[in-house]
């Protein structure tokens, strides 16, 4: 009896470990909240880092969930909000990119058959000003942003849903 | 009578004890957990109980979604991204799905496609002058049913089910017979379709 009591609790702990805390979650929903009444067909982010996935919602519906496949470095809020701004490509340097507003090296975006090459990839990194970036890939990551990885197929289907301004709300677990 | 004076100051003690807390209670704001229970609730209503459909360009996955369940999921085919240039200057067709938010506006049973001028540049036919001619009428290519949206574009069946899990329309979101019938069934006018 004793074994299933500790069996239970322990898997009730863990079940609990899954989701953010009251405290956090309810800054989180009233984030959420006030996204939706200003427009209930605006798309927008959760990246969860207690649950370990991405909600892509629209007006508290919600359109797809990526699980995160790691995370770089912490920020000092358990919730924050941040807009997107733009995507960066994956040959472009991060640092020389932050003070550009356009790349030298933009190519053209067409094809010799008229398709168009612009457009999301799975190597593109998801910059939301000023600390957090969605990417495939943890190379050349820089200690002021916080990385946030997931596949490349869920980056290309999340890239595809931006727009300059989409909001972004961050859950992450802070040391106290 | 005094010697019932301890119980009385006792039995006052007790009930200052067991009335003041609720009273400090009734006073505090409620817990996080009945704020987060409130939110999701309000939550819950703005998000709705109706079907609704959410179309993923990138991986060709249509999904017929209720809440917190997935109904149906299909693989569909999505537009090129391609650009047509026409005869004329400046007459360009862009075959793109766009990213929006779309609603079904009406629902058609064996639905007959007027052919639009790029599907004859497209051929390098001569297109009909008039937008009502007879041969810009084709009843075969968009299958059993249509669900028609804003601006021209449609979910609707395919000739060439083969070709699904692709970017290869004109914009319009093709769906084999079978998952096009149950997207049919399942939605109604007025659902919502998300595209990303």
């Amino acid at each position: 009896m004793i074994v299933i009591l500790l069996t239970s609790f322990a898997l009730a702990c863990t079940a609990e470990a899954s989701e953010p805390p009251p405290e956090i979650l309810r800054i989180a929903l009233q984030h959420e909240l006030d996204i939706v009444a200003t427009d209930r067909e605006k798309y927008y982010l959760i990246v969860d880092l207690f649950s370990g996935v991405i909600h892509l919602k629209a007006g508290g519906r919600t359109l797809l969930t990526t699980p995160i496949e790691g995370a770089s470095t912490s920020l000092d809020q358990p919730v924050a909000r941040a807009d997107f701004e733009r995507s960066i490509p994956p040959h472009s340097a991060l640092q020389a990119f932050k003070s550009s507003r356009r790349l030298a090296d933009r190519r053209l975006p067409l094809d010799f058959v008229g398709r168009l090459i612009e457009g999301p990839r799975k190597s593109d990194r998801l910059y939301f000003p000023p600390s957090l970036l969605i990417e495939s890939g943890l190379a050349n990551a820089l200690p002021e942003i916080m990385h946030v990885k997931v596949s490349g197929q869920d980056l290309k289907s999340i890239s595809s849903a931006m727009k300059l301004g989409l909001p972004a709300i961050l859950i992450q677990p802070v040391a106290p | 009578m005094a010697h019932l004076l301890p119980y009385l100051l006792s039995a006052a003690a007790l009930l200052v004890c067991l009335i003041l807390p609720s009273a400090a209670h009734s006073d505090a704001s409620p817990s996080d957990q009945h704020v987060v229970d409130s939110l999701r609730a309000e939550l819950r209503i703005c998000a709705g109980q109706d079907v609704y459909i959410v179309i993923d360009r990138t991986r060709n996955r249509l999904m017929v979604r209720r809440a917190d369940s997935i109904l149906a999921v299909a693989t569909c085919a999505t537009g090129s991204g391609k650009i047509l240039f026409g005869n004329k200057l400046k007459e360009t067709w862009h075959f793109k799905t766009p990213r929006r938010v779309f609603s079904i506006r009406k629902k058609v049973l064996n639905p007959i496609w007027k052919k639009p001028t790029w599907a004859f540049v497209e051929k390098n036919e001569r297109a009909p002058v008039l937008p009502w001619e007879f041969n810009r009428l084709d009843g075969t290519t968009l299958g059993a049913y249509g669900l028609e949206l804003q601006d021209s574009y449609a979910i609707h069946g395919t000739l060439y089910p083969n070709l699904l899990g692709r970017n290869i329309t004109h914009g319009c979101v093709r769906l084999n017979d079978d998952d096009l019938a149950a997207a049919f069934r399942l939605s109604r006018l007025g659902t919502k379709v998300y595209i990303h």
